[in-house]
């Protein structure tokens, strides 16, 4: 199991992970992603298609619940990227590939699939602390 | 357009001398941001905007556009300046 670091936040409260996605063009981008553990899967902007490496699955329709927002239905495309996770301290988990959804959202979230329902999560909000262990 | 200035994405285990402070930044100053550039995607670099844009593209565009010449090996990290909403709940659609 690796450790890595979460970032806390307090107003809005909140966990948030360093992300690393592969590149097409090789290499990887950095991203800083919410943890969500109302999402069964990773969630990302379709924009990010244009520079990610993916394999498609299939497209299909999902629901968000956001704050004063209930029930929102979008088109998504379900698809497979390799990503790795990683903290400031160094510390970075294998690279592995999780299925996503890709939306219409400016928000990038970690969900369950692949990533969350492997892991160990850790949240102390009073000492602003928090890890993820993962078999990665 | 030819983008030679700015260099995106790395290899696993680089990390350039800005990105973690200008992480930190970022997420210090994410309402500030929020409020002076509203829903973007932003590049930013040494503590600074240099670029913005409703997608990864054109917020690398502009970056490019607004980048004086001299500036080499520029090493930004992409951000998403959001409003942050917290209650979420992400599902499949179908069997729901």
């Amino acid at each position: 199991m690796t450790r890595i670091q979460l970032q806390i936040d307090i107003d809005p409260a909140g966990a948030e992970i360093y992300v690393n996605l592969r590149r097409k063009e090789g290499g990887h981008e950095r991203v800083i992603a919410f943890v969500d553990t109302g999402a069964e899967t990773s969630l990302f902007p379709t924009h990010f298609m244009s520079f990610l490496d993916y394999r498609l699955a299939e497209i299909s329709q999902i629901v968000i619940d956001q704050a004063g927002v209930a029930e929102q239905v979008f088109v998504a495309t379900s698809a497979y990227v390799w990503i790795f996770l990683e903290d400031a301290s160094g510390k970075v988990t294998s690279e592995f590939e999780v299925p996503v959804w890709f939306a219409q959202s400016d928000e990038i979230l970690v969900g369950f699939e692949g990533i969350l329902d492997r892991a160990i999560l850790h949240i102390d909000m009073p000492q602003r602390i928090g890890w993820i262990e993962i078999d990665a | 357009m030819n983008i030679t200035h700015i260099h995106m994405g790395h290899q696993r285990g680089e990390v350039a001398p800005n990105t973690w402070s200008d992480f930190e930044w970022a997420r210090t100053h994410h309402n500030e941001l929020l409020t002076k550039y509203g829903t973007c995607v932003a590049l930013i670099y040494r503590q600074k905007i240099i670029g913005t844009g409703a997608t990864y593209e054109e917020a690398l565009e502009n970056a490019e556009a607004n980048l004086s010449p001299e500036m080499s090996d520029v090493t930004p990290i992409l951000y998403l300046i959001n409003h942050r909403h917290r209650i979420y709940r992400v599902r499949a659609a179908t069997g729901s």
